[in-house]
């Protein structure tokens, strides 16, 4: 899952960011609002983590010109804004979320991770496919009855190819989603993810999950 | 509860219900009097008619009651009385209404005509006059004769006239009481018509709550004289609406400051807690940091708030302004240093003043603190020393402020960065110099000597 955090308090960027990263997430930062609306506009995440007083544009500004130009993706205002006209504004400005500083970590990583279900229409933290299931609060998958060690890296991995299942995922959609831009990406290092990943996966014995479209991705789905 | 209305409707009911009852006992008595004379004049005539037709003789006095005067005064039996008598008692004549019987007579036989009211013989209510004279004598050799003296009483029943009064009274009753009851809803409904703008304004006064200061009173459509009171009551609204958004800024503005750093520590250390990866010293200085900052802006709202309640003695002593600003400039000279500022000091080794030494430095801090903060690289900042009109002046050039920023600089937490980035200063430190200025009896203002300088100046009041 891809996360944008735009928040002009160095010492908060650190820490959301860093939490998030340990979370699973990969992260964008941004410490003003012109330079978040142009990650926003730029990239496709599955969850915003917006400041309202930013610099050089605030944070309601940038969520208007997200919405007007159709972009959906979900919003967290994380804010000291706390009155309720104050949320009431983000909330009517399309923003899926509020949240007032200071605020406890545990509820943010819920709310940002009910934010990115909610970018896939997943309710539920739990995914089952066939004999595979996948508990995306604890981060525990189970295959065929067995517990599956897994990197944080292949549980990203495996998290949104299940978040999409059924769906045909490219390569560069991985490539956005599982890993920092700023991380060294070998050419082929969606591929050899998915082939470890499969394979962890195969050696419980479960059926071939994980499918390959050639030319086009790879599809998480029931085997035919 | 006292109510204009109420106490207008009382007042104007009593007022109108008084005039009522004098406009018609006026009329009642001025009708009555109308009619007594009226009536009084016609006795008179027969009286003197009566007078003019007594003769007297040296057989006595003669009534001449073959008359048609007579004759008519008879004809009228049950209305018209008469009866002439000799002032010692001896009868002349009396009509036959009396039917024998002699009129009331006076016990005082008066000299001139006099009107009194009496009962006629038949039980009714009368009036009549008296008029006593010496008759003409008949005789030629009239001087042979001692003149008699006779008295003359005519009177007539007054029941007719006593009914149209009476009818009169009932009518000025009923009607007044009938305009009295008629009243009292018209002297309503016309106060509740003119009291119509002062309901509207009313009521629209009251859905003004502290979050719709924004609604003004609309002076134009209303009557003169509530005009004045809405002009104030929009006067009032503007100064309530400015100082209601001031104390919101500020509320927000000071939530902002607290919030943020208390979810940077709280961040800091749940991350730390969650994912431990060493490098405590720098974890632990920026806590420190945090710490700091919000230390400092506690101190700030502590200071402000015990200058506001008055809760901070002075101590008046000689203070020499030359070495006080060397001393208080010493911690920024190395930052001017590192940002190039020009810096021009002009301060007389011999100025001296009698002021609170450690208040005056906090206000020296302040300003030395905003102008090196807000100074651009290479920018200029000047202090001036004036001794002729006892002020000191500290003006630094600056990019991001303008004239329109001025009157929002000594605002509590005001900051031109809507964002409020960075918590080194957090919009406190000139609002606690104009308050320890005034304490000081100084004056502290800003403005602009050009486009990019910004000057404050500290000038002892009425210097």
């Amino acid at each position: 899952m891809r996360v944008l955090l735009v928040e002009d308090s160095s010492r908060l960027q650190m820490s959301i960011g860093k939490a998030l990263r340990k979370s699973g997430y990969t992260v964008d930062t941004s410490g003003d609002g012109a330079d978040g609306l142009w990650q926003a506009e730029s990239n496709d995440y599955d969850a915003i983590v917006l400041d309202i007083m930013l610099p050089k544009l605030d944070g309601l500004t940038l969520l208007r010109r997200l919405r007007q130009q159709g972009r959906r993706t979900p919003i967290l205002l994380l804010t000291a804004k706390d009155t309720v006209a104050d949320r009431v504004d983000g909330l009517q400005l399309g923003a899926d979320d509020y949240l007032v500083k200071p605020f406890a970590l545990q509820e943010l990583l819920a709310r940002v991770q009910a934010l990115c279900r909610r970018h896939y229409d997943s309710k539920t933290n739990y995914v089952e496919i066939a004999d595979l299931k996948i508990d995306l609060t604890a981060h525990a998958v189970m295959c065929a009855g067995q517990a599956l060690e897994l990197t944080a890296r292949e549980f990203r991995l495996l998290e949104y190819l299940a978040l999409r299942r059924g769906q045909i995922v490219t390569r560069s959609e991985i490539e956005t989603h599982i890993y920092n831009e700023s991380a060294d990406l070998m050419s082929n290092a969606v591929d050899s993810a998915i082939c470890t990943l499969r394979k962890k996966l195969e050696n419980t014995g479960s059926p071939q999950l994980i499918h390959t479209k050639r030319g086009l991705g790879y599809m998480l789905k029931e085997p035919s | 509860m006292k109510s204009i209305r109420q106490q207008l409707t009382l007042m104007l009911l009593l007022g109108f219900g008084l005039l009522l009852v004098l406009s018609c006992t006026a009329i009642y008595f001025f009708t009555r009097v109308a009619l007594f004379t009226e009536f009084d004049a016609s006795l008179q005539a027969k009286a003197l008619a009566i007078m003019a037709l007594t003769e007297q003789s040296s057989e006595g006095v003669r009534v001449e009651s073959s008359n048609a005067f007579f004759q008519q005064l008879n004809h009228d039996a049950t209305h018209q009385f008469y009866e002439v008598w000799q002032t010692n008692g001896t009868l002349c004549a009396r009509s036959e209404s009396l039917g024998g019987t002699d009129l009331p007579r006076p016990s005082v036989l008066p000299i001139a005509p006099s009107f009194w009211n009496l009962n006629l013989p038949a039980g009714h209510a009368g009036r009549a006059i008296g008029l006593r004279f010496t008759p003409k004598s008949e005789d030629e050799n009239a001087g042979s004769v001692a003149p008699l003296e006779v008295m003359v009483v005519v009177a007539a029943d007054r029941q007719a006239m006593n009914r149209t009064l009476d009818i009169l009274a009932l009518v000025l009753v009923v009607t007044g009481l009938l305009t009295l009851i008629t009243t009292v809803p018209l002297v309503k409904f016309c106060l509740r018509r003119g009291h119509a703008p002062l309901d509207q304004l009313a009521r629209q006064a009251a859905v003004i709550t502290a979050d719709s200061l924004q609604i003004r009173f609309p002076v134009d459509s209303l009557p003169q004289e509530l005009r004045p009171i809405a002009t104030r009551l929009n006067d009032l609204l503007g100064r309530l609406e400015s100082s209601f958004e001031r104390e919101r800024r500020f509320s927000a503005d000071l939530a902002h400051e607290l919030r943020t750093p208390l979810a940077e520590l709280r961040t800091l250390a749940e991350v730390e807690l969650a994912w431990p990866d060493g490098g405590a010293t720098e974890k632990h200085r920026e806590t420190l940091n945090i710490a700091l900052q919000m230390e400092a802006m506690v101190t700030r709202l502590l200071e402000l708030a015990r200058c506001e309640n008055g809760m901070i003695s002075l101590h008046l002593e000689l203070v020499a302004i030359a070495p006080l600003v060397e001393t208080v400039w010493q911690p920024f000279a190395n930052k001017a240093k590192a940002k190039q500022l020009i810096i021009h000091l002009q301060v007389p080794p011999d100025a001296i003043i009698h002021t609170d030494r450690t208040l005056f430095r906090a206000i020296l801090t302040n300003l030395f603190s905003n102008a090196v903060e807000y100074a651009p690289q290479n920018g200029q900042m000047k202090i001036n020393w004036q001794s002729d009109v006892v002020e000191l002046t500290v003006s630094n050039t600056v990019h991001d402020l303008n004239a329109a920023d001025v009157p929002h600089l000594f605002e509590r937490l005001w900051r031109k960065d809507k964002s409020r980035t960075g918590g080194d200063h957090c919009g406190l430190g000139l609002a606690v110099s104009q308050a320890f200025a005034e304490m000081l009896g100084l004056n502290l203002q800003a403005q602009f000597c050009d486009e990019s300088t910004l000057k404050l100046t500290l000038r002892f009041q009425g210097s």
